[in-house]
């Protein structure tokens, strides 16, 4: 089914460098501290006037500066965006001790991102007030600007593309990018996404009614919506050989991953979750496991009526009778829906999580949905030996991603 | 509207407009906008919106372009003519 050679099957893809910016903190260590705590990221929203809109409630990256050891002078065009991006990629390869081999025509970039949109929102406000802003700032609107412009700083000169998959595109970054290692392009990877608040982001989702009135409260029967959030994160992928080769310590091995499309409706997720379970499933084959296996499942759990429901139908649907045993729970409750970085500051969160042999919760959970029956680590992180978890996004549109994770020893 | 009039106002234009790291090191009206002011071909969408803004021209992509974009002198002499020609 998945047309592979023996050699390509052979190889396993590592992860031996994270870096993340986030509402819930700065740094690796910042944020799995707040993982483990069930630390509340989602605040007032200081950023926009959010007079007459569903939510007043943001996850917003708070206190941020670029890392010391970032040469300033070099990144004077770059957007908020781009800059998180860039402290998640100084973070994750100086976590790989990578910082002498990223330069090489055998490292490339792969990212999901949203593209500075608060600069088009900036510009077109400055426009109509009569400022006459500069356009120079529009050259940040481009998705594709962060990833060529950390491969710029970094002088990486293998593959490098952008991810333009709406909320599964830093997930996905992460598949293509392991595959690039995999079918030979390059020997490491930078792979991710990142995503800036923005008032056209905001006004879009409070149009679709699809913002929270309240808090973030995925699973909960209550729940009503999504909360916005913002950040990066970047992980290293490598093959075990150049991992070994250069003595690099290893989080775990993306094991596998399933992409499929619900080809259904351009926001609403399909129903039954068939998409998700196919994507779900996929992954699982590929890594050659069965799902009695997985123990952890890091969900898409935005929050909306439809997704949570849908995604619970898929697991259960999936996992029969296991989806009982497992542990399922969104971050998203702590940090709100990064877009474009969900994916990927979501299976950082997993590859902490599983490294650390511990459970991340879905915080604000009071009350128990019957459509949403499994066991979704409510408010309190739990420490659990486990060898499997997956990292799920379900993207607008019916795009699926399921990345399968396997601890490393 | 007077030759070194608008050159002053092109200068003008440049320094409120334009995002350039002069460290006070301001050009004179004769040097080269790419070489010595380290202007780009970002910054000349925003010069000729600048431009066509103030003086009420329209700048025209020719091959002329170039020679009228070398110095504030030289595009200050460009606009005048432009000026001039709308006038007449």
């Amino acid at each position: 089914m998945l047309a592979r050679t023996m050699d390509e099957q052979k190889m396993k893809v590592v992860i031996t460098g994270v870096g993340v910016v986030s509402p819930i903190g700065n740094t690796k260590e910042q944020f799995e501290a707040s993982l483990l705590a069930g630390r509340d990221g989602i605040s007032i929203n200081e950023f926009h006037d959010t007079q007459g809109y569903r939510s007043n409630l943001a996850g917003q990256v708070k206190n941020f500066s670029l890392p010391k050891t970032i040469d300033t002078d070099r990144v004077k065009s770059f957007a908020t965006v781009d800059q998180y991006a860039l402290a998640a990629a100084e973070e994750a390869i100086l976590d790989a001790h990578a910082m002498q081999h990223v330069t090489s025509v055998r490292t490339g970039i792969v990212l999901g991102s949203g593209g500075s949109v608060i600069d088009i929102d900036r510009y077109m406000q400055g426009s109509l007030n009569g400022e006459n802003p500069s356009a120079r700032k529009l050259m940040n609107y481009s998705p594709d600007t962060s990833g060529t412009l950390i491969a710029e700083y970094y002088q990486l000169h293998g593959p490098r593309t952008s991810i333009m998959t709406a909320c599964s595109s830093g997930a996905t970054a992460i598949a293509y990018g392991a595959d690039l290692i995999r079918y030979g392009y390059a020997d490491m990877m930078l792979v991710g996404g990142c995503e800036s608040l923005s008032y056209v982001t905001l006004s879009g989702f409070n149009s679709l009614t699809a913002l929270a009135t309240g808090k973030c409260k995925p699973f909960d029967k209550e729940r009503d919506g999504i909360v916005l959030g913002e950040g990066a994160a970047i992980m290293i992928l490598e093959s075990e050989e150049s991992a070994k080769k250069r003595g690099a310590t290893i989080y775990a091995e993306l094991a596998g991953y399933g992409l499929t499309a619900d080809a259904y409706h351009i926001t609403a997720p399909h129903p039954d979750g068939l998409g998700m379970s196919k994507a779900m499933n996929i992954a699982m084959t590929q890594a050659g496991i069965d799902k009695s296996q997985v123990a952890y499942i890091n969900a898409h759990g935005t929050g909306t009526e439809l997704n949570d429901k849908s995604e619970s139908q898929a697991i259960g649907h999936v996992f029969g009778e296991h989806a009982a045993q497992l542990c399922v729970s969104s971050t998203k409750s702590m940090m709100g829906h990064c877009l474009s970085a969900a994916g990927a500051i979501e299976t950082v969160a997993t590859v902490l999580a599983l490294k650390g042999q511990f459970v991340p919760p879905t915080i604000n959970y009071e009350t128990t949905d019957p459509d949403c029956p499994l066991d979704y680590v409510p408010n309190t992180a739990r420490n659990l030996a486990y060898e499997y978890a997956m990292s799920n996004s379900l993207a607008f549109g019916g795009n699926n991603t399921s990345l399968l994770l396997k601890a490393w020893s | 509207m007077e030759l070194n009039e608008i050159a002053k106002e092109i200068r003008n234009i440049i320094l409120t407009r334009l995002d350039l790291d002069l460290d006070g090191d301001e050009p004179a009206d004769d040097a080269s906008l790419f070489e010595d002011w380290g202007i780009d071909s970002v910054d000349v969408l925003d010069l000729v919106l600048g431009i066509e803004q103030v003086f009420s021209v329209k700048i025209k992509q020719d091959e002329e372009i170039e020679k009228h974009f070398f110095s504030i002198a030289t595009l200050a002499e460009y606009i005048s003519e432009e000026m001039a020609a709308a006038t007449a």
